[in-house]
């Protein structure tokens, strides 16, 4: 169980995030809405101790700093340098690192995992590709085969679906899925409202705070929306019965 | 006189033989150093640092130590001054920069000329680099320069390499991403000290940046721009070496000349991003184009 007392964050003067505390079950696909500026990628920065912050952060009772080999995080598309010189492989490979350990380079067992990973999320055949000649889509799926290589038992992603087609989107979501029934759990951040949402459990309302958190279907309502979103949110029923939210 | 002999003759000379053993390892560890710099955009950093040596290999001469670790302090003291300026006010990084390098160099160009007066030192040789003048001590500390800064990049490479692509995907993953970063500015700053003699601090970022940015046009993985930078630093160094030699030119910006010949070389020819590649693959391109509208147009 992922463990989050007091969570704060400060901006200069500014609080990003005040004072945030949650118990996340495993097995559970987190889905983290709220407004841009809500806080939302602060908040997974501060968990996994990327920005300095005040609070504590515990998984399965004990500090998760000293764990961090357990924990995967995939950054927004827009922190990547795409121009990098390094292959699809590579990428995915970095997810070993930990694992291979200093002074020691990748084995035979290290490649094969990397090459499982890159099947697992159908691109195997674009292990040789420079990162930069990837479509949206394809880049976050190498982003997702290098959270796999790295057998990760909490896994973080940053706005996974931004500039991703929908094949991709498609393909995340299962991968996201049978990694939750492998006893995974899983927090992702995600401003869209559409459809997406239902493939959560539970939902992480955030605006510089928690709004509310708790399984989809008690959390994702009109009044929780409207204490985050303020009056700038209308929700309706689509022709096909899909609920559409528009801010 | 044959070409044999243009490159052989030189090499009866001692300091020409030791000139050109020098000359191929600043080519190496330039390169490679550079690379760093190029892909984790702190080419600027680079350039302050190696101005900002001047005040330590002075100080150091006047206390009768290793000029090089002297340098070495202080190119280390000049990073963190720059880590310290922008962190701790709005001031932003590349303005750090240019107030800590201008200001090291300025103090660096008195202590010199200071000294220079009473014992034969020469600020120009550290400017501009004198590699015809490389005594054989000069050499044994290029040598085990060198040999750290390869055996470190090889020892903990792919820790440099996920930590310089993603750094906080690294720190994420309880990679020590502060020693990482030291270990990085220390090698950098190690390279400049080993580079002084061949090339001058003026213009060492111009042998890391060169050959780099060539190889980075041709490559896409680091391990392999690493190598070819490498064998592009090496050549450009022997070549412009020699040229120093016949034409009787400073040896800094000799290598460098060759140098910015491959790069331009690489950024005209490159296959993947060459700007007269593009050029000329455009008249093919068009008629691929209009071959595709042909398909469209026939299958309507």
């Amino acid at each position: 169980m992922l463990s989050v007392e007091n969570l704060s964050v400060r901006y200069r003067q500014n609080l990003a995030l005040e004072q945030s505390s949650l118990k996340v079950q495993p097995q559970r696909i987190v889905g983290i809405i709220g407004p841009n500026g809500a806080g939302k990628s602060t908040f997974i920065k501060a968990v996994l101790d990327l920005i300095s912050h005040t609070g504590t952060v515990t998984y399965n009772d004990r500090p998760l700093k000293g764990q961090m080999k357990r924990v995967a995080y995939v950054p927004q598309r827009t922190a990547v340098d795409w121009d990098y010189p390094a292959t699809v492989e590579d990428v995915v490979m970095m997810g070993r690192c930990i694992h291979i350990g200093w002074l020691r380079w990748a084995s035979a067992q290290d490649r094969a995992i990397v090459r499982e990973s890159l099947a697992r999320v159908g691109m195997e055949s674009f292990a040789e590709r420079q990162i930069g000649e990837l479509s949206g889509g394809q880049q976050q799926r190498v982003f997702i085969a290098r959270a796999l290589a790295q057998k990760a038992d909490l896994l973080f992603f940053d706005e996974p679906f931004v500039g991703v087609d929908q094949t991709s989107e498609a393909i995340i979501f299962q991968i996201f899925e049978e990694l939750r029934n492998e006893n995974k759990t899983l927090m992702v951040v995600n401003h869209d409202l559409g459809e997406a949402v239902s493939h959560y459990d539970d939902i992480l309302l955030l605006k510089n705070r928690i709004i509310a958190f708790g399984p989809r279907e008690t959390v994702f309502n009109d009044q929780n929306l409207a204490l985050a979103y303020g009056g700038k949110l209308s929700r309706f029923v689509d022709s096909d019965g899909s609920t559409v939210v528009l801010s | 006189m044959n070409l044999v002999q243009l490159l052989v003759d030189p090499l009866q000379y001692g300091f020409m033989q030791r000139a050109l053993i020098s000359a191929l390892l600043v080519g190496t560890i330039c390169a490679i150093t550079g690379s760093y710099l190029i892909v984790r955009r702190l080419s600027m950093l680079g350039d302050a640092v190696s101005r900002a040596v001047m005040p330590g290999l002075a100080i150091a001469f006047l206390l009768g130590a290793n000029i090089f670790f002297g340098a070495f302090i202080a190119g280390v003291v000049a990073t963190g001054l720059i880590g310290a300026i922008h962190t701790n006010s709005k001031i932003k990084e590349d303005t750090a920069m240019g107030i800590v390098f201008s200001s090291f160099f300025s103090f660096g160009i008195i202590l010199i000329t200071k000294i220079q007066k009473d014992n034969k030192i020469d600020l120009n040789h550290f400017l501009f680099g004198n590699i015809l003048g490389v005594s054989e001590s000069d050499l044994i500390t290029t040598l085990v320069i060198s040999v750290i800064v390869i055996a470190t990049i090889c020892l903990i490479y792919k820790e440099l390499l996920f930590h310089s692509f993603d750094p906080l995907g690294a720190k994420s993953v309880g990679l020590p991403v502060q020693a990482l970063n030291l270990i990085v500015m220390s090698l950098i700053a190690a390279t400049i000290v080993a580079s002084m003699q061949s090339v001058g601090v003026i213009l060492v970022i111009a042998l890391m940046l060169g050959p780099g940015s060539t190889a980075f046009l041709l490559t896409k993985k680091l391990k392999t721009m690493m190598l070819l930078s490498v064998a592009v630093g090496a050549v450009s160094s022997t070549v412009g070496l020699y040229l120093s030699y016949y034409l009787d030119i400073s040896s800094g910006p000799a290598v460098v000349m060759v140098s910015t010949v491959f790069f331009i070389l690489s950024f005209l020819f490159s296959p993947r991003q060459g700007l007269l590649t593009h050029f000329l693959h455009n008249g093919q391109d068009e008629a691929s184009v209009s071959g595709s509208l042909a398909e469209e147009v026939y299958k309507q």
